[in-house]
């Protein structure tokens, strides 16, 4: 099987049979990478693609030798930036995306599982939404794209240091938001039963 | 963002104490800024230690007032001390009298302490992220949006229109696939009728499965009769061709040097000769006999 770096280089030179097994290759993980910025089905298929159309156009700035994922993560996410400033910029109050729960599986769990899974998710999707674009990109990108240390600092330019710094921020800025969050709720319940 | 900015906002950037946008900003001119990255760094080593007590002390203070003392002198109330420092506490990151001093903070302050446990269970929480799955519509749409779409059939008459010589490639090939598939030789057809019809008498005296298996035999000795029948015929063929492209090459080599010595007349006879085959051509040997004379015309002849 060719490597990324071998397939991109003949993309370049405008074979589109090497640039549909790319696609193919990284679709998985540029959807999901463009679901964890946005929370939203619809809106990370669009951003995905246009990833890829980026990808596409930019092919003239692509210095050989140089990691393809690297550069695709980085092209990734100045558009995943982008959207995300847009989109705070845009929606003040930010909408919980029930849509996207509701099609959870029954059948292999029970429904109080269920649920409790819901509510994690519905905690998770809102707390990462009040995060900065910084905070953000640092849990997206080692939480959940699972990239090391040396890779973030590679993509971001910044020292080591200061990703792992910027990282512990972040999980204690997510961590802080949630309980916020649940004591919110919890409040809200208890009020409610009143 | 410019220096001044950050140094102004560095104290309340180091405690946690900045919102965001300006966080991001801050940590941006962090990363950038080889001025004020040293500055951050000792300003944020200096913080560790601002008025902690010694570990040893603390280890000798009793259990209530190391905790009162750590709370007091860490920040209080809004443990924004401690928090600052959970994770790299919670990855080992910490160093030895640090850790013990945050450890010391999360045993005493039940809020931390659920911070603690929610960045502990985070992993929990990030596996049950809904995963979205590629598929073949969004390569699709992708490739459309990028090297443009999937050629439809008007594209490919236009391509065809542009290369005439396909349209004779085209007919080659659909030529052959007429003879694999419907071109059968009259010894399959035999066999193949030799079969049914056994089959067909079989079944009406001893039952359907005998008829069958007779049919089947039948076929097997029918197809290596009619085998060893095609190889004699394909034998005979080749002869046949192998003679005429023989006989072809040595007319060309007569013809040429009949035509290279000016021999024109054995060049027209040859001529001749090839084209008696084809019945384009009649000498006088070959001609009908004429019908023989009536003795009436025999008469005026004389």
């Amino acid at each position: 099987m060719s490597s990324d770096e071998e397939l991109f280089e003949l993309c370049r030179q405008r074979d589109p049979r090497s640039w549909e097994e790319l696609v193919q290759r990284h679709q998985g993980r540029m959807l999901n990478l463009a679901y964890q910025f946005t929370s939203n089905r619809e809106e990370a298929r669009d951003l995905a693609q246009d990833i890829f159309i980026r990808l596409y156009q930019s092919f003239e700035h692509y210095q050989s030798g140089r990691s393809f994922m690297t550069w695709m993560y980085s092209v990734a996410r100045n558009l995943c930036i982008d959207h995300y400033r847009r989109r705070k910029k845009d929606r003040r109050v930010v909408d919980m995306p029930v849509d996207e729960f509701r099609d959870l599986p029954l059948d292999d769990e029970g429904a109080d599982t269920k649920v409790v899974k819901r509510e994690r998710d519905q905690l998770l999707h809102r707390a990462l939404d009040t995060l900065g674009v910084a905070s953000r990109e640092a849990i997206v990108m080692k939480d959940f794209q699972n990239l090391s240390l040396e890779d973030m600092a590679g993509l971001l330019g910044v020292p080591i240091g200061t990703v792992k710094s910027r990282i512990s921020r972040a999980r204690v800025e997510l961590g802080k938001a949630i309980l916020r969050f649940e004591r919110g709720r919890v409040t809200a319940g208890a009020s409610h039963g009143m | 963002m410019e220096c001044k900015d950050f140094r102004a906002r560095l104290r309340a950037y180091l405690d946690g104490q900045v919102p965001e946008p300006f966080f991001g900003e801050l940590v941006e001119h962090e990363a950038g800024c080889a001025l004020c990255r040293p500055l951050a760094q000792e300003v944020y080593a200096q913080s560790l230690e601002r008025e902690i007590p010694p570990s040893d002390v603390i280890d000798a203070m009793p259990t209530q007032i190391a905790f009162e003392t750590i709370l007091s002198s860490t920040t209080g109330a809004d443990c924004s001390w401690v928090e600052q420092r959970l994770g790299e506490s919670l990855d080992d990151a910490l160093p030895g009298d640090l850790f013990r001093r945050v450890q010391l903070h999360l045993d005493g302050c039940p809020s931390c302490r659920r911070l603690r446990d929610l960045l502990h269970e985070l992993p929990a929480w990030y596996r049950e992220f809904p995963v979205l799955q590629g598929s073949r519509t969004f390569v699709k749409d992708v490739l459309a949006a990028t090297v443009g779409p999937e050629p439809g059939f008007l594209d490919v008459v236009r391509a065809l229109w542009r290369r005439p010589e396909a349209i004779w490639e085209a007919a080659v090939v659909c030529a052959i696939l007429t003879f694999v598939f419907f071109g059968k030789s009259p010894a399959y057809r035999e066999a193949t009728d030799r079969a049914r019809q056994v089959i067909s008498e079989q079944a009406g005296m001893r039952g359907v499965g005998a008829g069958v298996a007779q049919g089947v035999g039948a076929v097997l000795a029918q197809s290596q009769t009619s085998l060893l029948a095609e190889e004699g015929t394909l034998r005979r063929r080749w002869h046949a061709l192998h003679g005429a492209v023989s006989g072809m090459s040595n007319w060309m080599e007569r013809a040429g040097t009949d035509l290279r010595t000016g021999n024109y007349t054995a060049l027209i006879k040859d001529i001749q000769i090839a084209l008696q085959p084809l019945g384009l051509y009649k000498t006088n040997e070959s001609r009908e006999p004429a019908a023989p004379a009536s003795p009436a015309e025999t008469e005026n002849n004389r």
